[in-house]
């Protein structure tokens, strides 16, 4: 074997589904050199595609999302109609062809339109089938859809995110969505050697809200065992003060400080020139810090905000403190240490040329990762076909008769 | 349907992972990496310092009494795993590691970067032992580069990864998720599947690899669209503009002082209250003629007589651009939906969402999620016995459920050197006498 083969290679994987967490969890496999094809439809295509923003000097069309592009990666696409017979033989055959299948729609949508994991694996025994929704495919309320708003709602990280005297705040990402294809790209993969030593393929039901809440288990816990509802409370932990983002010079910008012991108590201190304060008997202990902690906010923040952030960075590190400049999407898509990671690349992409893409969070020493641009719609219509078993002529006519296409039925732009 | 409803995670079958060994070195949320192979069924070992983790210190605590038997966390994170003490800075504990390595097929860790290349327990040693073996270094921001030896805690790491800045409002600081612990549990759960990731490589080749896992990437994963408007319009994505005191509006997330998403689609506060609680809903008109709009919500209004005329003129079904209603009649608008909402228990909003087709998102405390129908229908609560604890601990289940090889919470969380002689005795060979001289040494 070549060493520079990719670790998932020969892994055949059918991403069926839209936004975010399905086709996330096919571009961690697709990452690492699994052929991972993209469902998507010209007669209902996923709505994520035409989300903003778009190049400046492209006009906002089906291909020139950056963030869906983004968010498919180095997946192929095929764009069926499914309601059409020779748009529903190519999801047939498609389905035959994978050893894995995830779906994101709404519970037992697929099932309803034969797409489900009884039909798929009558046909496709060995397939390793992962369906994630909301709330999961069984219980009383697994009709309930949304995305991961609804989902971090659900799940418990809205009411413990803001101030404690003010209203919960929701993370402005869909939290549950990206949580989740961490856990389910692993229970894929496990599920595939399982497979690979008995031969048994299997049905996995990710509900999102039960994802998410492995980021929250003991806070659930805590309420079983101790009748405890944990409350939001910004951003004080019981272990450490300072612990706050503090302002600094310039707009909207803010450093993250955290002190948990008296070393670093000590690093804060000289980094700051020894105000006398923070020598003093009141500051001088744990407790104390904790304590008083309202007035520490409000001194350390006095001297924050006649800085820059990076320089009250720079300064703490300097001695030792833990802290970070709050990132934002510039500061991010400057940062030296992603930088240092290769963590952005340019690539180019079908239609819009060269941007930027963000590449794995993990490097493997041996394996190297597999990045293209997401596809346009139906860019790989031929390719998929070919590869599901297809000749020309029944590709022919699939186009023909409207069953695969490139071109978005309704066009809105 | 029901026939596979009824075989998840109901069976008694080994788990997917059964054949392989894991050795757990790593602290704090990291640790939900080695949980979640062994919740796959993997034998995961947790190598802790001889006396506890510094997990076990982590709140909340069983009854609120801080001790190290008691942390809920370190249950919640280290079921699924037997557990030996080991002080891997000993040259007993050293030779001890290498002896587990020689039979591990994974090895996780979080210390700071090279603490292992230090003690000649580094990758390249490892794999001199045991060359299938796949080492996973879990880390604030990777093994080198500029900011690889930066003092951290969850938070800067999170802030550094774009998240701190888009959460809460601008009359606010910018703030986290107050369970401090999602970079690293993030860091967790990613390294986990690049563990399954480099598994599937060595089941081809015979060949372990080493992987250098960057949390501060894994934080910047959680983020929407921010480096693509920062790349496509020099936009800086904000924090929403309206404060979060009672009753106030909160708009979807600001990008140059547009909205994300759909132009016009969506406008205005996300919360409302319920009778009982708060939900979070968007008014939406798809002006583009894709995706969900508020009309299943003006039908409602309209069986009920609360929609009025006015309302009824805009066409909801096909969709109109909400950013051409005047300021004062798109207050009016949101107006009656806050009216209609808090009238409405949350399961009134909920169970017309299942028939009707429009996304509310509850917004759950803990003692919701306890108490909650479907959670509870689905058995996502596990009750686990604890040897020398009066009562049962329930616990969260895992996070995927199987049909064939269920997960499945089979252990509970190890107390501290609970495995000693298991392991070091019945699987490697020692006399307890060995055992008696390695604890007298300060080596387990």
């Amino acid at each position: 074997m070549a060493k520079t083969s990719k670790a998932l290679e020969g892994v055949k994987v059918v991403v069926i589904g839209a936004a975010v967490t399905a086709p996330t969890t096919g571009k961690y496999l697709a990452l690492h050199g699994a052929t991972v094809v993209r469902l998507d439809s010209h007669s209902r295509m996923d709505g994520m595609r035409t989300q903003r923003p778009f190049p400046p000097n492209e006009a906002p069309t089906a291909d020139t999302g950056v963030w869906w592009a983004n968010v498919n990666t180095s997946t192929l696409c095929v764009g069926v109609d499914w309601k059409l017979p020779t748009g529903k033989k190519i999801v047939d055959k498609l389905l035959r062809w994978a050893d894995v299948v995830i779906e994101n729609f709404s519970a037992g949508t697929l099932n309803a339109l034969g797409f489900g994991y009884e039909a798929v694996s009558k046909d496709n025994p060995e397939v390793i089938y992962l369906s994630s929704c909301l709330l999961g495919q069984t219980g009383p309320l697994s009709p309930v859809v949304g995305l991961g708003t609804a989902g971090m709602a659900f799940g418990g990280f809205v009411h413990l995110t803001g101030w404690p005297d003010l209203e919960p705040t929701p993370i402005q990402t869909q939290y549950t969505d990206f949580i989740n294809p961490r856990m389910g790209a692993a229970v894929i993969l496990a599920a595939l050697d399982h497979r690979r030593r008995t031969g048994k393929g299997q049905y996995l039901d990710q509900a999102q809200v039960e994802g998410g809440l492995q980021f929250l288990a003991p806070l659930a816990m805590d309420w079983f065992s101790n009748g405890r509802s944990a409350m939001r409370a910004g951003n004080r932990i019981a272990e450490a003060a300072p612990h706050h983002a503090y302002p600094c010079k310039g707009e909207d910008r803010w450093c993250f400080i955290g002190v948990f012991n008296d070393n670093q108590w000590r690093g804060l201190g000289l980094a700051m020139g020894q105000p006398v304060w923070s020598v003093s008997e009141k500051f001088g202990t744990v407790i104390g810090r904790k304590e008083n902690e309202d007035e520490l906010d409000a001194l350390i923040g006095e001297w924050t905000k006649e800085r820059a952030a990076e320089e009250v960075e720079a300064a703490l590190q300097a001695e030792g403190v833990p802290s970070s400049v709050v990132e934002n999407s510039k500061d991010t898509r400057e940062d030296t240490q992603l930088a240092h990671r290769g963590f952005f690349r340019r690539i180019e992409h079908s239609v819009i040329g060269e941007h930027t893409y963000r590449g794995p969070c993990f490097r493997l020493s041996k394996t190297p990762d597999n990045q293209f641009a997401g596809p346009a719609l139906g860019q790989h219509n031929f390719e998929v076909c070919t590869m599901v078993g297809m000749d020309d002529e029944e590709i022919a006519e699939a186009i023909i008769e409207g069953g695969l296409g490139t071109e978005p039925v309704s066009v809105e732009t | 349907m029901m026939a596979i409803a009824n075989t998840l995670n109901s069976g008694t079958s080994v788990g997917m992972l059964a054949p392989y060994r894991a050795l757990d070195l790593s602290e704090g949320g990291c640790a939900v990496a080695g949980k979640t192979l062994g919740d796959l069924g993997a034998d995961v070992i947790r190598i802790e310092p001889p006396g506890g983790s510094l997990s076990r210190n982590f709140a909340p605590f069983l009854g609120g009494i801080c001790h190290p038997e008691r942390s809920l966390f370190w249950m919640a994170y280290n079921a699924n795993k037997r557990g030996v003490t080991l002080d891997i800075a000993t040259k007993d504990g050293a030779a001890i590691l290498r002896k587990l390595v020689e039979n591990a097929d994974f090895l996780i860790e979080s210390y700071a970067p090279g603490y292992l290349n230090g003690l000649d327990l580094g990758y390249e040693t490892l794999r001199q032992i045991n060359p299938k073996l796949i080492v996973a270094s879990i880390t604030p921001y990777g093994q080198n580069g500029p900011k690889s030896h930066n003092a951290w805690s969850d938070l800067m790491v999170w802030a550094s990864g774009g998240p701190v800045f888009l959460t809460g409002d601008q009359e606010h600081p910018p703030l986290g998720v107050s369970f401090m612990y999602q970079a690293a549990l993030n860091g967790g759960a990613e390294a986990a599947a690049a563990c399954m990731i480099a598994h599937h490589y060595r089941e081809r080749s015979g060949l372990g690899q080493y992987i250098d896992l960057s949390m501060q990437a894994v934080a910047y994963g959680v983020n929407t669209s921010t480096m693509e408007f920062w790349e496509t319009e020099s936009a800086i994505p904000q924090r929403s503009d309206k404060g979060t005191a009672p009753g106030g509006a909160s708009a979807p997330p600001q990008a140059g002082g547009k909205i994300f998403g759909r132009p016009g689609g969506v406008r205005g506060r996300q919360r409302f209250y319920a009778k009982d609680g708060i939900i979070l809903y968007s008014v939406s008109t798809s002006p583009r003629g894709s995706g969900r709009t508020s009309a299943p919500l003006i039908d409602w209004m309209q069986e009920e007589g609360t929609a009025p005329g006015w309302l009824l003129q805009y066409d909801w079904d096909k969709g109109f651009d909400l950013s051409e209603v005047s300021e004062e009649r798109f207050h009016e608008m949101e107006n009656i939906f806050v009216e209609f909402f808090h009238h409405k228990t949350r399961a009134e909003i909920r169970d017309r969402s299942m028939t009707h087709d429009f996304v509310v998102g509850e917004v759950n405390s803990p003692a919701d999620i306890g108490t909650h129908p479907q959670l509870n229908a689905r058995n996502f609560f596990q009750r686990m016995g604890y040897e020398g604890l009066q009562s049962e601990v329930l616990h969260c289940g895992p996070p995927v459920m199987a049909s064939e090889t269920p997960l499945e919470l089979r252990l509970p969380a190890p107390r501290i050197g609970e495995h000693n002689q298991e392991i070091y005795c019945g699987e490697l060979g020692f006399s307890v006498d060995d055992l008696i001289a390695l604890r007298r040494s300060g080596a387990i």
